[in-house]
């Protein structure tokens, strides 16, 4: 079984969440794909491993092969080429999406690519549970490119059970997660921040067929309802945990809940079992 | 007449953002304009309740599209595309519209020539009006490409309509992370607020939402938000900006009655007491917002 955790809005749990439910079950795998922020790791122990760089080609110029015909530059849909009519090309790499189109338009063969860091992997163990994160090099806008290549090397893990912490809101980066997984468990809380971008996220799962199912987290510090939410995109609410400050500053010294709050870990293992239940 | 904007990034989500600008707006006495950039899970719209006076679709980026007529299956495009957009499926390539991003790559190398590109709609860029006023806000379609496209057309409009307003300031709500919306909100901006939260968490990512900052070359400075949820991490963070010259614009406290006041809809501007304009004071003095 492959569980996507996710939310649409930020700062609602995912991460506390999922790092309780790897602690209870230390024998799946643990991915972070949250890859601009990645803080999964700060909640399940120390890493042990190693780092893998994530590359993507990038357009480059060689200036004695350009015969300044200007072709690169039509091609390329993201302005990334400039040319001012005459003269060598100027590649902006911060614009290249390294979809490979100009090296296949010039007729010179000018155009090359050449393998550039967007950001890297880390492939191991955290707190002794197998674990993976892609991490986004700051300065670049691939995450997308980040969340496959960590998805890819995924795979190569024995483990079958994974726990994907996914990335905020309902654009690309969270399609791209959501993709590979078997149910969406999606973590909300009772506010209106909460329960309008929930609305979008019960959209987007319907949308992709992912079986989906709700856990409300900070409960007692909002009361929003989303009943009706439930009803008209039938999932159900598997698990509520009551918001509380003992519970916030041990997340916020990087230590789970799970391990020193005791409801916190009552509740979790009530989540797997209604996973599991409902989920077979 | 000089416009100056400033916008509220985090880093994590859920530290306040949406929150803060809405209180900010609320003191800034300025003329101004008000944007939401966080345009895939926008929430300013929930304390400000603007009307509708304008509404206009986002096309973004075209797409690839496959003339089924024509296409013979042979999988070129399949093995030419770097966005794992285009699978062959039952002996005709098929275009995943959520990850397709119009490089055209296909239409150059398909043998049949039978891929053509079309517009889709990605979402739609509206504008209301507000007590502390107007807003641009715009929402994504769900799964969608181009944020960072959606998001410059945004700040685009709030600018034009600064200029012909005589408006002195734009404040933008911004999106979580660092990446794609992130860079489009931050890029030429005068002013970037962090709201952090007291975590290690908050700390991990306030570090790479301020090398950004640095990256695009956008001064900032940081608010602590929450900050009596752990007074051990807030002197954490104090200690960090301080060693990395990081100015420290103010704090906000977590009180119920704040929690309390968003979840009605309401601005907590009130309930953040004095904390609340002398933070608005420091922003306009450390990102020189008056002239």
């Amino acid at each position: 079984m492959k569980i996507a955790v996710a939310s649409g809005k930020g700062g609602t749990g995912k991460t506390s969440i999922s790092a309780s439910l790897l602690l209870a079950r230390p024998d799946t795998l643990a991915i972070d794909l949250d890859v601009e922020e990645p803080n999964l790791s700060i909640l399940l122990g120390s890493f042990e491993g190693r780092v893998i760089p994530v590359t993507m080609p990038i357009a480059r110029i060689k200036r004695s092969k350009c015969s300044s015909c200007g072709k690169c530059a039509e091609a390329c849909v993201y302005g990334a080429i400039a040319w001012l009519g005459a003269g060598v090309p100027v590649i902006n790499e911060s614009l290249c999406r390294g979809c490979g189109l100009c090296p296949r338009v010039c007729p010179p063969e000018a155009l090359y690519e050449e393998d550039q860091v967007v950001g890297e992997i880390r492939s191991g163990t955290c707190g002794g549970i197998s674990f993976l994160e892609g991490r986004l090099r700051v300065g670049s806008v691939n995450t997308v490119r980040v969340i496959e290549e960590t998805v890819k090397k995924a795979r190569s893990f024995d483990e079958t059970n994974w726990l994907m912490d996914c990335p905020p809101g309902t654009a690309c980066p969270v399609a791209a997660s959501l993709r590979h997984a078997d149910m969406a468990l999606l973590v909300t809380e009772p506010t209106p921040f909460g329960r309008s971008d929930l609305e979008g996220m019960l959209e987007m799962t319907a949308d992709m067929r992912i079986p989906t199912a709700l856990v409300i987290n900070k409960t007692g510090m909002g009361n929003i309802v989303i009943d009706d939410l439930c009803m008209r995109f039938s999932v159900d609410i598997l698990a509520r945990y009551p918001f509380s400050r003992s519970a916030a500053k041990s997340g916020a010294r990087g230590e789970s809940p799970f391990k020193t709050d005791a409801g916190w870990a009552e509740t979790t293992r009530f989540l797997w079992s209604e996973i599991e239940r409902r989920f077979p | 007449m000089n416009i100056r904007e400033v916008v509220i990034i985090s880093g994590k989500g859920g530290t306040g953002k949406t929150t803060l600008t809405a209180s900010l707006a609320s003191v800034a006495e300025e003329r101004k304009i008000l944007a939401d950039a966080d345009v895939d899970a926008p929430n300013l719209a929930l304390l400000l309740h603007p009307g509708e006076s304008s509404r206009q679709p986002f096309f973004g980026m075209s797409i690839a599209e496959v003339d089924h007529a024509r296409c013979v299956g042979c999988g070129v495009c399949e093995v030419s595309c770097r966005y794992d957009a285009i699978h062959v499926r039952d002996g005709k390539a098929v275009v995943d519209e959520g990850f397709c991003e119009g490089c055209r790559v296909c239409l150059h190398v398909c043998p049949e020539q039978c891929i053509s590109l079309k517009t889709i709609e990605r979402g739609t860029v509206r504008r209301g009006d507000t007590a502390l006023g107007p807003l641009w806000h715009a929402r994504l379609y769900l799964g969608g490409e181009n944020t960072g496209l959606m998001v410059a057309l945004l700040r685009k409009e709030a600018r034009k309509e600064a200029e012909a307003s005589g408006s002195s300031l734009i404040i933008t709500d911004g999106p979580p992370g660092i990446g794609c919306p992130v860079t489009s909100s931050v890029t030429g901006a005068d002013f970037a607020v962090i709201v952090s939260e007291p975590s290690r968490s908050a700390l991990s990512d306030l570090r790479r939402a301020a090398e950004l900052c640095g990256i695009l070359a956008v001064p900032f400075g940081i608010v602590i938000n929450r900050w009596n949820l752990s007074e051990e991490l807030t002197e954490t963070i104090n200690e960090t900006c301080g060693n990395e010259g990081w100015p420290v614009l103010g704090t906000i406290p977590f009180e119920e009655k704040i929690a309390e006041a968003v979840g009605a809809g309401r601005i907590p501007a009130e309930e953040m007491g004095d904390a609340l304009p002398e933070l608005w004071h420091a922003i306009q003095k450390t990102g020189r917002l008056k002239r």
